[in-house]
């Protein structure tokens, strides 16, 4: 069985420009090989009324966009959803990775073994973004490179749960699974790492934002 | 004179699906793609690849390329998102040893399974013009979020 042959997520679709209708690529997000994506900040209320393929999961993530000092009160009032801060400077960073119940810090650009160890603790998941890779050319993308191999280098020394994503924004911006994993083998991703880290890690973070979860160890069946 | 089947190199051939805003050419979709490689992998990393459009037909195609270079030929063609303005994604369908093998697995059984009629409750519908390539103009989506834009849409379309 080939590797591929398994459901994937992508957690940080931004919200589609140009009037592509969040059912067309949903549908066509199916096509390439997806059982699910979150839509950052969605624009509609309820993701749940959303036209959808069978078997097929909307989630809504929020993006936090705060002052270091004030991402624990943010965590607090969006809790249910999947929550992601995108790097920034070390004391943002620094803020995201020691806040109990943020599921995901994506491509910080200053990222130090202290901040790995932090993140261990409070199993922050670490973002790689591919869309990077694919719109930049030059300069930028060597940089965006560059960080994601450093990060990659603390994720796989401290263990800390990867997050790969294309972050689209519209139908053309999509990838598919093996695409991925392609494009993350630019800077030193393997093949299975890849895979989990738009298989496993995701399905983790679902599952602590579950009904039923209660908190580690403890859960209803 | 031909070379002895051991020394020849071993490629691989890929199928691919390109996806586009506006009829892209041969000549530019190949312009494209040799860009995005050597912007990736500069000029060793390309002649290393050895990749070459074999055809192109304005929705399908055949890329070649080495046999242990597949992972960065797709790396290469995924970074390919725009030709002359208009947005393009390349999907790759699979790759295979032989060009027939490519064709035969990947093309005709895509080709085949768009010509079946949808399932009904897809939903995912397109209104508009279609070109000699197969491309969607004026392309309407009539599921939208926002029912207002399809208002609009087809209304600039009459104008």
């Amino acid at each position: 069985m080939s590797l591929f042959d398994a459901r994937f997520y992508d957690l940080a679709v931004h919200s589609l420009e140009n009037g592509d209708s969040t059912t067309r690529f949903a549908f066509e997000a199916k096509r390439y090989g997806y059982s699910g994506i979150a839509i950052i900040n969605p624009e509609l209320n309820n993701l749940d009324q959303v036209r959808k393929p069978d078997g097929f999961m909307i989630y809504p993530c929020i993006e936090i966009s705060a002052v270091p000092g004030k991402i624990r009160n943010e965590i607090k009032k969006y809790g249910s959803s999947i929550l992601m801060v995108r790097g920034g400077g070390e004391d943002l960073n620094r803020a995201a990775v020691e806040a109990e119940g943020l599921d995901i810090l994506m491509q910080p650009a200053k990222f130090n073994n202290v901040l790995a160890k932090a993140a261990e603790d409070t199993s922050v998941a670490l973002g790689f973004n591919t869309g990077t890779i694919i719109r930049m050319r030059g300069e930028v993308r060597v940089r965006e490179l560059r960080i994601m191999k450093t990060n990659l280098m603390y994720a796989r020394k401290y263990g800390l749960r990867m997050i790969l994503t294309g972050e689209p924004s519209s139908l053309y911006d999509l990838r598919s699974p093996r695409d991925m994993a392609a494009l993350a083998g630019l800077f030193g991703m393997t093949e299975k790492e890849a895979v989990d880290a738009m298989r496993m890690a995701p399905l983790e973070i679902l599952r602590k934002k579950s009904r039923d979860y209660i908190q580690e160890g403890v859960e209803i069946l | 004179m031909k070379t002895l089947p051991v020394l020849r190199e071993k490629k691989r051939y890929m199928a691919f699906k390109v996806m586009s805003e506006q009829a892209v050419t041969r000549y530019e979709l190949s312009d494209e793609i040799s860009n995005s490689m050597h912007s990736l992998f500069g000029d060793k990393g390309t002649g290393e690849i050895n990749a070459g459009l074999l055809s192109y037909d304005g929705r399908y195609g055949i890329i070649r390329c080495a046999r242990d270079k597949t992972i960065d030929t797709r790396a290469a063609l995924a970074c390919v998102t725009r030709v002359r303005g208009a947005r393009v994604s390349i999907f790759v369908l699979g790759i295979s040893g032989t060009i027939r093998g490519a064709t035969e697995k990947f093309i005709q059984q895509c080709i085949i399974k768009e010509s079946e009629p949808e399932n009904k409750n897809t939903g995912i519908r397109t209104i508009g013009r279609r070109e000699n390539d197969h491309t969607v103009k004026n392309e309407i989506d009539i599921s939208p979020d926002n029912p207002l834009s399809v208002k609009k849409k087809s209304f600039e379309n009459e104008m």
